[in-house]
């Protein structure tokens, strides 16, 4: 089976959404030319990127192109950045991945832990939250992960936050958004107010990039990448992410739609669903918040009632 | 004929002996075990293949699921 790109090497993949077999050489320059042209319009000379790095696929190629962009354009500053939320058999064996990308790269690499931050690690709020609680621990981690991100970057002077992000990713996010109602959330995703204090500014690398294109690259370049699943993945977006995924199947290309037509819709509407709520500081913590307490703030008090009843037993 | 089929969704793998058609294709797997075909990356021998590889008689397809993480 020939690539039908170049027509000479032989294909060794399907690129589904381009209707394409392709040869090796052909679907990275596809791949990396979507993330390089991304970079290209999220990174600024002068810029301090700190990439989120967790080991799996989708932040280790973004960290793999930063510095492959840094190479040509040596205009900006790269570091990286791990969270570990304290989930053993799983974040740690996820973060010597890390560490041994960020040491071949010689990029600097900071860890900061849930343990150290909060007090508290997710294996520590999963086994003190009764098992009927309406909020899993996911719940938890998401919001204090988001939390920690943002300090952790401020803290190192990031001017800009990488993440891994991709298109599965915001495909999800924009459908559970709508599916809540949550216009002022959609918003924010799809362009997100700028500038606002104490809140370091996002970018996508991957943001036009397939998650399936993901694995498929670090198979076909033999890149090591985490690949477990955590054990407390639950939730509204598994269920979202299989419904993607059986669109998707039968139409290619839906999860690309999806997201380009939200963008369409919500762009001129944006200045009216966003300009009436106003960034406020947590009155307990001092953190930037739309509400009077921050969500973390919020479920820290939750939270709290549990642990420390299982510090008295 | 027979082909092996493991399914790997970030742990332990799961593997399954399934009886299939003659000039069943690797996206053609997919029904055979119930799985979602956009939520899995096939792979034989560790290498990825293109959608529309016939399967061989003893073929072992690796599906690896594309979502990992938290």
């Amino acid at each position: 089976m020939i690539c039908e790109r170049c027509r000479t090497r032989k294909a060794v993949l399907t690129h589904r959404q381009l209707n394409q077999n392709l040869c090796r050489e052909c679907f990275n320059r596809i791949f990396e030319k979507r993330i390089l042209d991304v970079l290209r319009g999220s990174i600024k000379p002068g810029d301090h990127i700190v990439i989120a790095a967790s080991g799996g696929k989708d932040s280790t190629i973004a960290l793999l192109m930063l510095e492959k962009y840094r190479r040509t354009h040596n205009n900006f500053k790269l570091e990286a950045l791990a969270i570990d939320e304290g989930i053993k058999g799983y974040r740690d064996e996820a973060l010597n991945i890390v560490r041994k990308h960020c040491t071949d790269l010689g990029i600097k690499l900071s860890i900061y832990s849930f343990k150290d931050y909060y007090g508290f690690t997710v294996d520590e709020i999963a086994a003190s939250i009764p098992a009927d609680h309406r909020r899993t621990p996911c719940t938890y981690c998401g919001v204090f992960r988001r939390r920690l991100l943002n300090v952790a970057a401020r803290e190192l002077g990031a001017t800009k936050l990488a993440t891994g992000h991709n298109l599965d990713d915001i495909a999800q996010a924009y459908l559970m958004n709508l599916i809540r109602g949550d216009l002022y959330s959609l918003a924010k995703l799809v362009r997100p107010p700028l500038p606002r204090e104490g809140l370091v500014r996002r970018i996508m690398p991957l943001k036009m990039i397939y998650e399936r294109e993901t694995l498929q690259y670090t198979i076909l370049n033999g890149i090591e990448v985490y690949g477990r699943t955590c054990k407390y993945r639950t939730g509204m977006r598994t269920i979202v992410r299989r419904y993607l995924d059986m669109v998707e199947s039968r139409m290619p290309r839906a999860k690309y739609n999806l997201v380009m037509a939200v963008e369409d819709a919500v762009k001129p509407a944006w200045e009216k669903i966003v300009s009436g709520i106003k960034l406020k500081k947590c009155k307990a913590c001092g953190e930037p918040s739309s509400r009077d307490l921050c969500r973390v703030c919020v479920l820290m008090q939750d939270l709290k009632r549990y642990l420390d009843a299982g510090d008295k037993e | 004929m027979k082909v092996k089929v493991e399914i790997d969704n970030g742990g332990p793998l799961k593997v399954l002996e399934v009886d299939v058609e003659e000039g069943t294709t690797v996206s053609g797997i997919y029904r055979y075990v119930g799985l979602v075909r956009e939520s899995y990356i096939a792979t034989i021998k560790g290498r990825l293949v293109p959608d529309q590889v016939k399967l061989q008689n003893g073929d072992v397809v690796r599906l690896v699921r594309v979502s990992s993480g938290g």
